[in-house]
């Protein structure tokens, strides 16, 4: 037994002495990128993880339009595009004849040609794709594609496959002029050689359509399964080349066919891996070596820690304004909230500069609407912007507020409420004439510094104001469901305000947030409708897309309605921290771009 | 001996039936809908649609009953369902995982083991001296500090400060199987293991070898002039065993359970990880599956431990 228990020893220090000696073998050849979560669905149209999205980006490339980082703007890829050339038709449609290059190729040497563009659009924007379980917008805005979506036209209008190297896509007259109408006819190749090897994509004057045996078996194999290609791509046109997925680390290797960026730039870096990292201690990991890339770090203790390491010379940053911000969000249909005065009065009591000191360390700024500091209609309107009401911390603005609503009495409906006899605690609140007490019922999520900071603000300044407040916390999926779906009729408990936080994409498009047109569904959150932000909105949007001066001026417009109206009360708009190896070059990341959108530009220093 | 094992695999099939039961209606019961978590994002145009879908493939359009007999059957038939947070199969999900668990607890069962029997063994031999005390301390110590604790002091010494070992993840395998590469990352999450586990079993060998010693046959043993070795481990250590075996058996179910909260803090990718995952993104299928793989295993062991004891015990009949 005593050898035993020697050997038992003996075996515990030999083990760590070994892998003691065992690290950083990692040659130069290799970027490590650490990740929060990975969940493993490398195909667009499945997963909603915003970490997926890297190592998509990676695999995907090509595409007709891009969003250009210097330009702001989408532009032709002409790495992939030989040119296009526009027409706008007699019923006011709109169609974009796109000439592919004739070089181009997939990972695994096959020929992409325009066969692949207009397969990609046929394939995603049809029903069968929705019966395999994707989510596609793809097609979204052409002609034809409601029928074609729903399965009552065989084929999708707005779709013509001309030649080998030709197709073209026609915009619907009614979804024009769009700001954004590059965004309809953007669209990546597919591999129809891996896809659905047998069919063909075949074009009638009443649109274009693949002509498969069993194209939903086909989906069906791409989309489900064990080795399905949504979980292990086979083949890539991007920059690199998927290899595997084990244990939450995803490996890549450098595509050799491809022909470049849409600056035609090419990855340097062979392997690319990108693994899941505990993000308690992901600046930690960075700095012992384990990782050379960690981005968007918000916390303050965090940031300090990576600086002290910038200064030793041991690391880098690339620090930009999140595209997005913080919000308190308030349900506009009903309840107290549903009162623009109580909106306002409710944004008056929190205090936006605490919240950024205290949850983010001051690596934040306040945000006055619906907009991200670092977008450039914000760049180009900011001293407007400046001018808005930031409703900063007033609780004598915010009884002013409340006091031109109907919450003006005491319980009895009858005695006037009195500002001086209220204290945060002594539970004398508001009521209206019809007796009903001023009341808001917060949702936030669990182990959240917002969420523990808003809670401490609401309850230090409600019972000043005489809001009679309560709070109830939840995981992530409580959340959506009390706040994006609490117009459900089955939903019983219905909250006021909800603390969460919105990004932008390029395509910045309020229609579905807060149009009317949207009510009652989730995509209009906040449950507005207004008649004076519908009227902006379709203006804002029906702009030229060659005019970007008209555009920010109304945006400008839309931005001072909403900040009157003020759906939700915008609390911070953070500042995003990229981390990495002093050692890489180009890792110039933006809101838009991060490190695996400029990966063809990110390499090691010789 | 056969008749006692067919009585008891019998009496196991109404149990994993009660506690599939249990798991079902609990997990249904969890508040929140795997469909909206699975398809947020999802356009509005769209979101009837998709829904839809993912209800009827999944099943939830039927009622709970309906439910519960399909996935029963399917069970039975081996299908284990479909993972709502991983977007894929139940099996596809824990498959590597459970690999990462096992491999994980081999090395502390191991150490644990070998550790507690021969520190529990010394304790109650040297009973009063330096060496008891220390391990006595050690137990309770290791009783009292939580698991992440360990874990956290470990990966600030050995990880961040001395920079030994890395301080969390999965190896990478770039050139194939390294097991080198596979030690570094398991040596922090093995040691805290180890410790956590070795505070309860050292107190119980211990106190089953106290109990031992001092029984007649043992001073009759001595009275023979038998040698001290063979007196404590021929004839202490074999009737201390029935307890012991206790501990080891169901350290041997452990085996195929993850620790979910040291999982965590190294970053394993194991059941535990998986199960939190899962818990978190109220993916029911996968919730029942583990919790009943769980119960499985539990059962399983507590019943090779029953035939165990009259092994090593000839006065235990099994009838």
């Amino acid at each position: 037994m005593k050898k035993l228990f020697k050997f038992t020893l003996c075996s515990l220090m030999g083990l760590s002495l070994v892998a003691c000696g065992s690290g950083d073998t990692e040659a130069r050849d290799t970027l490590i990128v650490g990740t929060p979560e990975i969940s493993g669905d490398f195909m667009e149209g499945f997963g909603n993880s915003s970490y997926d999205l890297y190592v998509k980006n990676l695999l995907t490339g090509y595409e007709t339009y891009n969003f250009d980082q210097k330009e702001e703007d989408f532009l032709l890829d002409e790495t992939a595009m030989a040119g296009v050339e526009t027409l706008t038709n007699e019923d006011g449609s709109k169609t974009y004849t796109f000439t592919v290059n004739e070089d181009l190729t997939w990972s695994d040497g096959e020929t992409i040609d325009a066969n692949d563009y207009a397969f990609s659009m046929l394939w995603q924007a049809g029903k069968a794709w929705v019966t395999a379980g994707a989510a596609s917008e793809e097609g979204d805005g052409l002609i034809g594609y409601d029928a074609y979506h729903e399965g009552t036209a065989n084929a999708f209008a707005a779709v013509q496959l001309i030649d080998d190297y030709n197709f073209s896509l026609t915009i619907d007259a009614a979804e024009l002029p769009y700001f954004y109408e590059m965004n309809y006819v953007s669209v990546k190749p597919l591999p129809q050689h891996i896809f659905s090897p047998e069919s063909k994509v075949l074009s009638t004057p009443e649109g274009a359509y693949i002509d498969a045996a069993d194209l939903a078996g086909d989906m069906a194999v791409v989309a489900d399964g064990e080795g399905a290609f949504r979980f292990a791509p086979t083949v890539s046109c991007g920059p690199y080349e998927f290899v595997s997925f084990k244990n939450q680390i995803v490996t890549l290797e450098i595509n050799e066919e491809y022909a470049g960026d849409p600056d035609g730039d090419l990855p340097t870096i062979p392997t690319v891996i990108v693994k899941y990292i505990d993000q308690s201690t992901d600046v930690d990991q960075l700095i012992a070596g384990d990782v050379d890339i960690i981005n968007g770090v918000v916390e303050g203790d965090k940031i300090e820690k990576a600086k002290k390491e910038i200064e030793a010379g041991n690391l880098a940053e690339s620090n930009y304004a999140r595209s997005g911000y913080g919000y308190v969000a308030m349900a506009n249909e009903h309840g107290a909230t549903a009162i623009k005065e109580v909106r306002h009065a409710i944004a008056y009591i929190l205090d936006n500069d605490e919240i950024i000191n205290s949850v983010l360390g001051g690596y934040g700024t306040s945000v006055a609407a619906d907009y991200g500091v670092s977008q450039w209609m914000y760049q180009e309107n900011a001293d407007a912007i400046e001018e808005l009401n930031y409703y900063s911390y007033s609780i004598a603005n915010a009884n002013a507020s409340l006091d031109k609503t109907d919450y003006l009495y005491e319980a009895d409906g009858v005695t006037l409420w009195d500002a001086e006899k209220a204290t945060a605690d002594n539970e004398y609140y508001r009521y209206n004439s019809a007796k009903e007490v001023l009341e808001i019922k917060h949702f936030g999520t669990d182990d959240n510094t917002v969420t523990d900071t808003v809670e401490n603000q609401f309850n230090a300044n409600s019972g000043l104001v005489g809001i009679d407040f309560s709070i109830t916390r939840g995981d992530f999926d409580a959340l959506l469901s009390a706040y994006y779906y609490r117009y459900d009729d089955a939903v019983e408990d219905r909250y006021h305000t909800f603390n969460l936080a919105v990004g932008f994409t390029p395509v910045y498009d309020p229609y579905y947030s807060y149009h009317s047109d949207y009510f009652g569904t989730w995509q209009n959150s906040t449950q507005t409708s207004d008649p004076t932000l519908d009227a902006l909105i379709m203006d804002l949007r029906s702009t030229s897309s060659t005019d970007r001066d008209a555009y920010a001026a109304k945006w400008l417009t839309f931005q001072q309605a909403w900040n009157d109206y003020l759906p939700m009360i915008p609390i911070y708009s953070n500042s995003y921290f990229d981390f990495y190896n002093s050692s890489l070059e180009g890792v110039d990341t933006s809101p838009l771009f991060d490190w695996s959108k400029m990966i063809c530009k990110i390499k090691w220093a010789e | 001996m056969i008749k006692y094992c067919i009585k008891r695999v019998l009496s196991i099939i109404p149990v994993l039936f009660v506690i599939s039961v249990l798991l079902f209606g609990i997990s249904k019961a969890m508040p929140g809908d795997p469909v909206v978590h699975m398809i947020q994002g999802v356009k509005a145009e769209q979101y009837d649609q998709q829904y839809a879908y993912w209800e009827e493939r999944l099943g939830l359009d039927k009622s709970l009953p309906e439910q519960y007999v399909a996935w029963i059957s399917n069970l039975a038939q081996g299908e284990l369902g479909f993972s709502t947070s991983y977007n894929k199969q139940v099996v596809s999900v824990i498959k590597d995982p459970l690999v990462n668990t096992i491999a994980l607890n081999v090395f502390v069962l191991f150490f644990s083991l070998s550790i507690s029997i021969y520190a529990g063994i010394q304790c109650a031999v040297k009973k009063g001296t330096f060496v008891d005390r220390f391990w006595q301390v050690f137990s309770l110590t290791g009783r009292s500090v939580p698991a992440f604790f360990v874990s956290m002091c470990l990966i600030y010494l050995f990880a961040i400060k001395l920079g030994w070992f890395p301080i969390g993840g999965m190896p990478m395998q770039l050139d194939g199987f390294n097991l080198l590469e596979w030690l570094r990352y398991l040596v922090l999450p093995v040691t805290t293991l180890t410790l956590i586990s070795l505070a309860g079993t050292i107190q119980y060998v211990r106190n089953s070898m106290l109990e031992s010693i001092n029984q007649d046959y043992i001073r009759t043993a001595r009275s023979k002039g038998l040698t001290e070795k063979v007196v404590i481990y021929s004839h202490a250590f074999r009737n201390a065993l029935i307890p012991v075996i206790t501990i080891v058996i169901s350290s041997i179910g452990t085996l195929f359970t993850g620790s979910m909260i040291t999982e965590s803090v190294f970053g394993w990718e194991g059941l535990g990880t998986v199960l939190i995952k899962a818990l978190n993104s109220r993916d029911a299928m996968l919730i029942i599956v583990m919790n009943f793989f769980y119960a499985f295993i539990y059962i399983l062991t507590n019943f090779i431990a029953d035939l165990l004891y009259a092994v090593v015990d000839p006065r235990i009949k099994l009838d």
